[in-house]
């Protein structure tokens, strides 16, 4: 980016004033070790490292192991093992650090950088800028339902498992070596959306310290990377942001924050830390409510209750549809993507206009209202989504006792685990675990919507309008409750 | 005056769902014996869905109508295959109230993990009580945010 | 610093290049087995999906032969009733192994004892004892 733009984001963000939540906590100076860690060049490195590997035996059982979904170490290890890991864990508790250890975009960033570890200033590829009309979540949303669409095929079959991951990975590659940073996960990812709208409940988060010093750096590391005049003021050489953000010209949500930590190794003030603070704080920052990341919240909440039919239900014609069962798949595709993206936005829509009416007021537009409000089913998205997880998880993950043994189905015993037998954890308890998540998730939610009422209409007008989208929100909680437990 | 209101009505509506739940719970059918033939499938179990009451002996008649299968009863630990053409049968008392998942324990295909049946045992408690105290915690959460706000 | 980019180098070079040559390997070269017994992996799917493989199955008169069988998608059975051969079931994930000595000059058919599609019928394959 030139100077000019660098500029107008610097005058943009100083109009607004930062939004203090809550507590927070330095906790690069409450762990000093995480400290010294983050400031190591090879930092990102090693935790993509692992993630490297597994993927690597992930893609070779996909391809060449059994075609067993339960006996293969990709069908286990990807949507068993680490989408529990992802959404029970990593998510609610660490943002997008998963974004900083993915192995996808690693081989497209390193060639882009020419380097696997050290700051080189001179990169590789035609680092053109990312279309203007596409700066958005769109294609990730569109990626995301298609590949939802075909989930139940992609999440049972190795092959599919195999080529969708290698062909990911080839796809970013091509967009670094096209494209400058990593706009393939800004912009195209279909994991990278929804981690970054589910990141805003996490307790972490990326920020710089003092916005005065910003304010006065004339450097800009932090979004352009280290330059030979600011490692002569400090840092230890980081690049540029490369999610697009710009953490010292006041971000101030962890939405596009991959925590990769290259501003922390760039700023030459050392003014960008990571910080502990409530769960859930960015859901109020205002000057994020959008569109995109509203579709994205129905894409989620939607999909989370419709697997939940689809998947763990009873109901074989639904699931021999979803199979690719003929023109029946027709029919589920069309109730999909009708339930996504026209019953979720219709019904919020509806919701959105009666909380307009019973606030009385017609100063604020009801696309506002639809947009604001969205963002209270966050919580209870996600919650949802850590009910019905565990509902396949926990019957399942015993398989990857011995996967880990056999990865490929070919009749290994490398710890001799490999007759491990399939055991169901916590039978006939789940629902008991899925009940306080979705009570927890209610609660949160109904917080973060009287918080969002707060910001959209005057102090009268938002507690007449919290009495609606409370009710929505219980309506929400019931249709969970309905799926699991009656 | 307003929060009294509140509050009265929340204690009515406690008491009411306790009266409810109560004449539910004394009026319930005596246990008997119930039968159920069951085909299994790529990937389900039909009928799908069988609703018993609490403290029924509930015989399970399945038959498969293609490939192997199995049943494997969630929270009573009771696993049986069921090769085609034999009939596997199987007894249990069901002795807690709510629903009861049932999976298939033998790998039949790409959708076996998914291959469930449900077996709703009558009255559903947990359904209604978790029902009622989602509208508790929503209107407890509501309270509190308000609360909050005028703090 | 640039001793770290050699060291990471290595390092992913030994995952993408090394690790998945030396899964191949391991997996396909030659297993030493005890003299005189023949080792033969026997692949199953349904009848739709390839059936045995291989199916014909052709081995010298007297030789020791060691049958691994493998299910890569649901459950059947092994049958080869002249060598007295009748599996369990055999699961995805769990090969099942069956020896015998060859004995007997002839062709012998093999099929599986366990309805695993609409065409199970069709599962049959043959077992050659040449002199
Ligand atoms: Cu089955
Ligand atoms: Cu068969």
């Amino acid at each position: 980016m030139d100077d000019e733009a660098v500029g107008a984001k610097v005058t943009r963000v100083a109009e607004t004033k930062p939004v203090k939540i809550g507590w927070k906590r330095d906790l690069l100076q409450l762990a000093p070790f995480l400290r010294w860690l983050v400031f190591q060049r090879w930092f990102q490195f090693t935790l993509i490292v692992p993630n490297l590997l597994a993927f690597t035996i992930v893609i070779l059982s996909g391809i060449f192991g059994i075609p067993v979904g339960a006996k293969n170490f990709s069908i286990i290890f990807v949507w068993i093992v680490w989408w529990a890991l992802l959404i029970v864990v990593l998510v609610p508790f660490g943002a997008r650090v998963w974004c900083a250890m993915c192995p996808i975009p690693a081989f497209g960033e390193w060639l882009q950088r020419k380097s696997f570890v050290s700051f080189v200033s001179q990169g590789l590829g035609l680092g053109k800028r990312w279309p203007r009309q596409l700066r958005n979540l769109w294609l990730a949303n569109f990626g995301f339902l298609t590949i939802a669409l075909f989930s139940p095929i992609v999440t049972t079959r190795p092959v599919v498992t195999g080529f969708l991951l290698l062909g990911l990975m080839a796809v970013a590659v091509v967009m670094h070596l096209v494209f400058e940073r990593r706009a393939f996960c800004r912009y195209l990812c279909p994991v990278g959306g929804f981690l970054g709208l589910y990141s805003m409940a996490a307790p972490v988060e990326l920020r710089r310290i003092d916005a005065e010093v910003c304010r006065q750096c004339r450097f800009k590391s932090c979004y352009r990377g280290s330059t030979p005049e600011s490692l002569k003021v400090g840092g230890i050489g980081g690049y540029g942001c490369p999610n697009f953000e710009f953490p010292g010209g006041g971000m101030e949500r962890n939405t596009y924050c991959l925590l990769c930590t290259e501003c922390v190794k760039a700023c030459p003030y050392g003014n960008i830390t990571i910080n502990l603070r409530p769960f859930g704080t960015d859901l109020l920052v205002e000057k994020g409510w959008k569109l995109d990341e509203a579709f994205k919240a129905f894409i989620m909440l939607g999909s989370a209750i419709l697997y939940s039919i689809i998947m763990i239900g009873p109901w074989g014609t639904l699931k021999s549809w979803a199979n690719l069962g003929g023109w029946g798949f027709l029919g589920y595709a069309g109730m999909f993507l009708g339930s996504i993206l026209v019953l979720a936005p219709g019904l919020h829509l509806g919701m959105s206009a009666l909380v307009r009416k019973i606030a009385g007021t017609r100063s604020v537009p009801l696309s506002e209202v639809f947009v604001n409000t969205s963002y209270a089913l966050v919580p209870l998205g996600l919650f949802g989504w850590i009910a019905f997880s565990l509902a396949f998880v926990l019957p399942n993950i015993s398989y990857a006792v011995s996967v880990l043994s056999d990865p490929f189905g070919w009749g290994w015993d490398l710890f001799g685990t490999k007759s491990y037998p399939w055991t169901p954890y916590a039978p006939g308890i789940v629902p008991y675990l899925q009940v306080p998540l979705l009570l927890v998730g209610l609660a949160w939610s109904v917080f973060v919507g009287t918080g969002i009422l707060h910001k959209t209409f005057e102090e009268a007008q938002a507690r007449k309008a919290s009495v609606p989208l409370t009710a929505y929100l219980i309506g929400g909680t019931l249709v969970f409750l309905a799926l699991y437990l009656g | 005056m307003q929060r009294n209101r509140f509050f009265f009505i929340g204690i009515a509506i406690i008491v009411l769902g306790a009266a409810a739940a109560g004449f539910a719970w004394v009026h319930r059918p005596a246990p008997t014996e119930r039968e159920f033939e069951i085909t299994a499938r790529q990937f389900a179990f039909d009928p799908p869905r069988i609703t018993v009451n609490l403290g029924d002996t509930v015989i399970l008649r399945v038959r498969s109508e293609d490939i192997t299968h199995g049943v494997y009863i969630d929270g009573y630990g009771i696993d049986v295959k069921v090769p085609p053409q034999e009939e596997a049968e199987i007894t249990f008392v069901a002795n807690r109230p709510g629903k009861i998942r049932y999976r298939c324990s033998a790998i039949c295909g790409p959708l076996h993990p998914f291959m469930v049946g449900e077996i709703i045992v009558r009255p559903n408690i947990p359904l209604a009580g978790s029902a009622f105290l989602a509208m508790v915690v929503g209107v407890v959460a509501l309270g509190y945010a308000w609360w909050r706000k005028e703090a | 610093m640039r001793r770290a980019d050699v060291v990471a180098a290595i390092v992913v070079f030994a995952i993408v290049v090394l690790l998945p040559v030396g899964i191949f390997a391991y997996q396909f070269k030659e297993k030493p087995h005890p003299e005189g017994v023949r080792e033969i992996t026997v692949i199953i799917h349904t009848f739709e999906h390839g059936g045995f493989q291989p199916a014909r199955i052709v081995v010298r008169k007297g030789e020791r032969v060691r049958l691994k069988l493998m299910s890569y998608d649901v459950t059947h059975s092994f049958q080869l009733l002249d060598y007295d051969i009748d599996t369990d079931l055999i699961f995805p994930g769990q090969p099942v192994v069956v020896e015998f000595v060859a004995s007997e000059e002839g062709t012998f058919p093999f099929q599986c004892n366990i309805k695993c599609s609409p065409s199970h019928q069709n599962m049959v394959g043959q077992l050659i004892v040449e002199p």
